[in-house]
């Protein structure tokens, strides 16, 4: 059997985060993985996501879009949205670990892109938000801050082709 | 008959048609922003228990 599959040209991929005493973890009401929402029905992509997050998980603390790229024939955008730890409830959750970023040549993609890759990326965007913005900084806690030290700071970027 | 269905995502659920039309159509549209329909519903439904 052929799973239903999100389909249209723009996805929106989400990553549900929820700081803890031991470190981010990953989570969601789709599991702990990219959390992946049809977007463009004439609605504005960050709209479509906060509707459907914020009715998932009340109170989030930040939501903000980090990268898109282009993958299976759609545009890909991908948001991070914070959520407290006391929502995760019985979601599912993995810990966040470092990775390497999938990095192009000047004139080529890279080969392939992991999702650990584009939350990677995520997070030194959120890194240089904490900086930047004063909105992502209040809405953070110090745990937050003390995580997105190890991480340099990095804009919103095209990933990939 | 029992049905079962799964998205992409993970989520499963099973039951008689009725009943997996209208948890499908609610999953994707609460959790995915999509509007399934019976026949997409339908099209993706395997019996219960089969590999």
């Amino acid at each position: 059997m052929l799973p239903i599959d999100v389909e249209g040209p723009v996805t929106a991929e989400v990553f549900t985060l929820a700081m803890t005493d031991f470190g981010p973890l990953l989570t969601g009401p789709c599991g702990p993985a990219p959390w992946l929402i049809e977007a463009g029905h004439g609605e504005h992509p960050i709209d479509t996501v906060r509707r459907l997050a914020g009715s998932a998980m009340p109170g989030l603390r930040l939501l903000h879009s980090t990268s898109w790229r282009f993958e299976r024939g759609a545009v890909v955008l991908s948001f991070l949205v914070v959520m407290d730890e006391s929502r995760i409830g019985e979601f599912e959750t993995v810990p966040v670990h470092r990775v390497d970023l999938a990095r192009s040549t000047a004139t080529e993609a890279p080969p392939a892109i992991g999702y650990e890759q584009v939350l990677e990326h995520a997070l030194r965007h959120l890194a240089w938000l904490a900086k930047e913005d004063e909105a992502v900084r209040v809405a953070l806690d110090d745990r937050w801050h003390d995580l997105l030290e190890g991480y340099v700071p990095e804009p919103f970027l095209q990933l990939g082709g | 008959m029992q049905y079962e269905l799964t998205c992409a995502c993970g989520w499963t659920t099973s039951g008689d048609e009725e009943e997996i039309v209208e948890a499908a159509q609610d999953h994707g549209r609460k959790l995915h922003n999509m509007e399934v329909t019976r026949e997409q519903a339908m099209a993706m439904a395997g019996p219960a228990g089969a590999d």
